[in-house]
C-alpha cells in the first residue's frame, strides 16, 4: 500500500515530549544562552558523555552543565532573561551547594554546578583546567563543550562515589575498572590538577591517596555507606572536613537547618511558621547533640595544642 | 531552490528504534526560547528531505513513498514555503546560476 502523503499544521508540539529529547533540546537551549553571553559551559553527564560511558539503560531525566565560576552571575542573568526560574538554589541543594537547579516549564530541569564535588582546587582554577581540553558534542544538532574523554570518566567517577546503586557501579566499572593502566594513568594526573585525587582514590578503592588527607574520612564516609545512614556520623564528618572553623561552623549550622523550599516541595505549599517549628524541633535532639559533641571537641584541641 | 538547515534550530530525529512511546518524527526547536514542533509522518519526511539539500523535495519524498510527484508537489511544496516562513529550513540556493 502505498502512504498517504499528508501535511500537518505546524503548531507546538503538545505536552508530553519524550524525555531523551527534551533532554537533548534543552542541552542545546542552555549552549545558545551562553553563548550569546560568551559565557563558558560544559555540558556533562547525560547524553553530553562519550559514548563509551553511556548506559544504555539509564535516561537521564535533566541536564547537568558546570559553568566557568566567574561567569555564574552572567548566565542566571540570562537564563531569567529568557523565562528560566531558580528552582532550588545552591544552598537548597546537596550539603556540597555544588549545582542550583533552573526550571522552564517546556524544558528539562536544568542543575547549574559551580563546581564539582571532589575537586578541591580552586573551583576557577580546576574550570580552567577542564576547558582547556574540552571537545565539542553535537546534541541536538548544536555543538556544545564538553570536556575531555578523561575528565568525563574523573566526573563520573566522582558522582559515583555518592552513589550507591547498580547505576553507579557500571558507572565505576565504565570510567575505571574497564581501563588500561595508561588511561588510568592520565585521570589520575587530571585528579592531581583539580585537586581531585582524595575522591578519586576513595571511590576506586585506593586508600593510599587518602592518607592524612582533611577530607578523607568524608570521601571514605560517602563511598562507602552514602549519607542516608548515622546521621550525626555524617554532619560531624562533614563538619571536620571543612578548611577553617568559620567553615564548619557554617556547615555545622546549615547541616541541621530544615531547607525552607525544600520543606516548601515536600508540603506541597509554602511552610508555615508551625511547618518550620515542628522541622526545627524534629532536627532539635540531633542538632543539640551534634553541637554539644563538636564543641567539646574543639575545647579538648585547644587545651591539647 | 535547495535548503538547509538554520544554524539557531536543534532538532532530534526520532524512529522507531529510539522510541518506545509512539513519538516518532522529528522535534524541532528555534533557539532560545522555541517553541518546540513536532513533525510526523509525511510532514518529518518533507523537513528531513528539504534540509538534506533536495533539489525536487516532492521527487525525493515520491521516492520514499511511492506517490506521484506530480500529484504531491502542490502539497509538499506548500509545506516546504511554511517551514521556510517558520524559519524551519533556509535557502542554501535559490538555484540561479552564480554570475561568472
Amino acid at each position: 500500500m502505498v502512504p498517504k502523503v499528508t501535511v500537518q499544521p505546524l503548531e507546538p508540539s503538545g505536552p508530553f515530549i519524550p524525555t531523551n529529547v527534551l533532554v537533548e533540546l534543552t542541552h542545546a537551549e542552555i549552549q545558545v544562552i551562553a553563548a550569546a553571553g560568551a559565557l563558558d559551559v560544559l555540558h556533562i553527564k547525560g547524553p553530553a558523555l562519550d559514548p563509551q560511558l553511556r548506559s544504555d539503560r539509564a535516561t537521564s531525566m535533566d541536564v547537568d552543565i558546570l559553568i566557568r565560576p566567574r561567569h555564574l552571575p552572567a548566565l542566571q542573568a540570562l537564563l531569567r532573561d529568557h523565562g528560566w526560574h531558580c528552582l532550588f538554589d545552591f544552598r537548597d541543594g546537596s550539603t556540597f551547594e555544588h549545582a542550583a537547579t533552573w526550571a522552564r516549564a517546556d524544558m528539562s530541569q536544568v542543575d547549574v554546578h559551580r563546581y564539582f564535588p571532589g575537586f578541591e582546587a580552586d573551583a576557577e582554577v580546576a574550570f580552567e583546567r577542564l576547558w582547556r581540553d574540552r571537545r565539542e558534542h553535537r546534541l541536538a544538532g548544536i555543538g556544545c563543550q564538553v570536556p575531555s574523554l578523561d575528565a568525563q570518566r574523573l566526573i563520573l567517577l566522582l558522582h559515583a562515589a555518592r552513589g550507591h546503586d547498580e547505576r553507579a557501579l557500571a558507572d565505576r566499572d565504565r570510567a575505571w575498572v574497564d581501563l588500561e593502566a595508561a588511561d588510568r594513568e592520565r585521570v589520575d594526573r587530571l585528579a592531581v590538577q583539580v585537586g581531585a585525587s582524595v575522591a578519586l582514590g576513595a571511590v576506586t578503592g585506593r586508600r593510599e591517596l587518602l592518607h592524612g588527607a582533611r577530607t578523607a574520612d568524608l570521601w571514605t564516609l560517602l563511598t562507602s555507606t552514602g549519607t542516608t545512614d548515622a546521621p550525626l556520623r555524617v554532619w560531624w564528618t562533614w563538619v571536620r572536613a571543612e578548611p577553617t572553623f568559620a567553615a564548619a561552623v557554617r556547615r555545622g549550622i546549615h547541616l541541621l537547618r530544615p531547607n525552607r523550599r525544600r520543606l516548601a516541595t515536600w508540603l506541597e505549599h509554602e511552610p508555615t511558621r508551625a511547618d518550620m517549628l515542628r522541622a526545627y524541633l524534629s532536627q532539635g535532639r540531633r542538632a543539640a547533640v551534634a553541637a554539644r559533641t563538636f564543641i567539646r571537641s574543639r575545647a579538648s584541641g585547644r587545651r591539647s595544642g | 531552490m535547495t535548503f538547509g538547515l538554520p544554524d539557531d534550530l536543534a532538532h532530534v530525529v526520532v524512529t522507531a528504534e529510539n522510541e518506545t512511546t509512539g513519538q516518532v518524527g522529528v522535534f524541532l526547536r528555534r533557539l532560545p526560547g522555541g517553541p518546540t514542533v513536532h513533525l510526523a509522518d509525511s510532514s518529518a519526511l518533507i523537513w528531513l528531505a528539504a534540509v538534506d539539500g533536495c533539489a525536487d523535495v516532492a521527487s525525493a519524498v515520491a521516492d520514499l513513498t511511492g506517490a506521484d510527484p506530480e500529484e504531491i508537489r502542490p502539497q509538499v511544496d506548500g509545506f516546504v514555503a511554511e517551514l521556510l516562513a517558520r524559519s524551519l529550513v533556509q535557502v542554501l540556493s535559490d538555484g540561479t546560476p552564480a554570475p561568472e
